[in-house]
């Protein structure tokens, strides 16, 4: 369900390319990548090559090797700077897991307006399932580099070695790239994601959950978050976690992380002052949903693995703590000649 | 029914062979005191890399064949952790299903008709021995080549047809049917669903008729299907429209039976008491769940409950 103002403003946007100063030049667009060009200064990103590689992998084409390995390097140096809490500010679009449906990450964009003119956040899962994990994940990646301030990429419990070898992107690069390395590039530099971000001190965003180790916000600041998720532990709990029904901790069917009922999350909120926690993880048929009285789960991935018939939403949030829901349905995929496995998976 | 059809079709046995071969590599690491997992897997490999010396050629199914066979030896073929949990499910309810009976009426009692039974080798398994008889029918490329790999088995005979056939089948099953009293159990896995209604109707009404001769204490069914769970279901209707695209599958039942009431009206048979499960809640039943989601890394629950609780596994 889109609003007439979003439709208003599909019907003008031109994706990711912004009117000003970040028009594009089809010069620069059409100039083959040199060595040059992968030596610049990466305490001063080249938005030229940056830009050529956000039009190569919006087109849903992969990068380079090499120039996964420059990208990788960029991000590892803006995302090390950020905190295990991120500060946003206000206005901002939240988004939950995308799971390598590429072309819906480009619906997303047309849907909640472009970046940089809008603030995005996103609370991991954007590898693994889909078809398209690394043009995502790539894509993603290249926007938080060209445009730092604009776009927030937390962690998700499939960003990890161990989840990603088991539910398809280890695969996929294989596949893409014929090694393992462009799949090392990046689960190296998902250690350097940021686990939780706080939207303008009240909206306490992340991928998961509640851990019964932390208690309040300061706790998660101490953390040591450069490492593959933990099997256990506060890092584990807050990418693994879901809200319950049920009060109190509960153990996870998931096998790692904890449920938590609305006592938790009420007090967890009143001490640290916060509104809402806005989290992704579960898979929720109309994109969002409630649970307790101040926990939103958001799924972006419509269509989930591309048989659920599920909706995708995004929480948009203005400067006044004004929040509206963007539902909306699968894109169409265009012919894909690169994908091996092209079914669903269904019992047959 | 055209050779692309019926190619589609066999395809879908493939498939499933691969996920099988792959869940009974979990099931006999899970459970390693059971010997029948194990031997069951060996005997897959004496099928899958069975070699037609009468012939010089390699026919196009033990291609198929073949290729299943990479595919389960190599690392780098992964299958979805949901598929390998929901494959496991599948055969350790309906092996459930078929020993409770075996249990209950005594295998000599019994008569099993296996339909689209293709590469399912559960009845070489030595308890199925005592059973008075086993009929599998399948298209005759996959039946051939059954009967060349695997040991004949006294018990077992093999129709090999086009099940849309259905006058031609009933000809060929019916003089192969053992009667006098015999329990007779109807072994129908995802097959109902990619037949015509009309057809699967006319079926119903020969297992009601001619096999038990109207006495529905004898007549039996275990029946795994995807089933529609309320009118415009938008998994069933993504489902049949991604079978229809990608594999050029028809799924005649699922559209147009809507809810499982419906479901169940179509055996036309009031005296039948059945049993009917999803998927879903036949795991959330079993007490090694854990061990089974844990065995197959699955952390994704709701997606799972989506999928499974649209098959069913149904008992009467």
């Amino acid at each position: 369900m889109i609003d007439n103002e979003t439709s208003k403003s599909l019907n003008s946007l031109h994706l990711l390319k912004g009117d000003k100063d970040d028009h594009l030049d089809d010069s620069i667009l059409q100039k083959p990548i040199t060595g040059k060009d992968l030596l610049f200064d990466h305490q001063s990103p080249s938005s030229s090559l940056l830009d050529r590689w956000i039009d190569k992998v919006s087109k849903c084409e992969v990068l380079s090797e090499e120039e996964v390995e420059k990208l990788c390097d960029m991000a590892k140096e803006v995302l090390n700077k950020e905190d295990n809490v991120q500060q946003v500010s206000l206005p901002v679009t939240i988004c939950g897991d995308v799971h390598g449906q590429f072309h819906d990450l480009m619906e997303l964009f047309k849907i909640g307006g472009p970046c940089p003119d809008n603030n995005y956040l996103f609370m991991g899962d954007y590898v693994d399932r889909g078809y398209y994990s690394v043009e995502t994940v790539t894509f993603l990646v290249c926007m938080k580099v060209r445009y730092p301030d604009r776009i927030t990429i937390l962690r998700g419990n499939h960003e990890s070695r161990q989840i990603t070898q088991v539910y398809g992107f280890y695969d996929e690069c294989l596949r893409k790239y014929g090694s393992a390395n462009v799949w090392r590039l990046f689960t190296d530099l998902f250690d350097s994601f940021p686990i939780t971000a706080l939207v303008a001190n009240k909206i306490f965003c992340l991928h998961g959950g509640l851990s019964p180790m932390i208690e309040n916000i300061d706790q998660i600041r101490d953390l040591n978050r450069h490492q593959e998720v933990p099997h256990e532990g506060p890092m584990c709990d807050l990418l693994w976690s879901d809200p319950d029904d049920r009060g109190g901790w509960g153990i996870s069917p998931r096998g790692a992380g904890f449920t938590f009922g609305q006592d938790i999350s009420e007090q967890f909120n009143h001490t640290n002052d916060l509104d809402l926690i806005a989290r992704a993880h579960q898979l929720v048929m109309e994109g969002f949903s409630w649970s307790h009285s101040s926990v939103v789960t958001i799924f972006s991935a419509p269509n989930y693995c591309y048989r659920c018939g599920n909706m995708s939403a995004l929480m948009q949030v203005d400067e006044s703590f004004n929040k509206k829901f963007l539902q909306f349905d699968a894109a169409v995929r265009p012919g894909e000649p690169t994908v091996s496995r092209k079914t669903p998976d269904y019992f047959l | 029914m055209n050779s692309f059809e019926k190619s589609n079709l066999q395809q879908t046995d493939m498939q499933s062979l691969q996920s099988r071969i792959l869940s009974l590599k979990k099931l006999s690491s899970l459970y390693t005191g059971n010997q029948e997992y194990t031997n069951l897997l060996k005997l897959y490999k004496k099928y899958l890399n069975y070699k037609d010396t009468s012939s010089p050629f390699l026919s196009v199914f033990a291609k198929k064949i073949r290729k299943v066979n990479r595919a389960t030896q190599s690392q780098l073929v992964q299958e979805s952790p949901i598929i390998t949990l929901g494959t496991m499910l599948r055969i350790l309810s309906i092996d459930q299903s078929l020993e409770e009976k075996m249990l209950k009426y005594g295998p000599e009692n019994i008569q099993i008709l296996s339909f689209g039974a293709g590469s399912d080798l559960r009845f070489q398994q030595d308890k199925y021995s005592k059973c008075s008889n086993i009929i599998e029918l399948d298209f005759k490329e996959s039946i051939d080549y059954k009967q060349k790999s695997l040991p004949a088995k006294n018990n077992i005979k093999y129709v090999a047809c086009d099940l849309i056939n259905i006058d031609e089948v009933i000809s060929s099953l019916t003089p192969l049917l053992q009667k006098k009293h015999m329990h007779t159990i109807i072994l129908m896995e995802c097959l109902l669903c990619y037949l015509p209604i009309n057809i699967a109707d006319a079926y119903f009404d020969f297992f009601n008729n001619v096999v038990t001769e109207n006495k529905s204490e004898l007549l039996h069914y275990v029946i795994y299907d995807p089933v529609a769970l309320s009118k415009n279901d938008s998994f069933i209707n993504i489902m049949c429209d991604n079978l229809q695209k990608f594999n050029n599958l028809q799924m005649y039942s699922l559209k147009n039976i809507d809810t499982i009431d419906d479901y169940l009206a179509r055996f036309k048979n009031k005296d039948l008491k059945f049993d009917c499960k999803n998927l879903w809640d036949y795991a959330a039943a079993r007490d090694d769940k854990q061990k089974l989601f844990k065995l197959c890394l699955v952390d994704e629950f709701e997606e799972l409950k989506l999928l499974l609780s649209h098959y069913i596994i149904l008992n009467s």
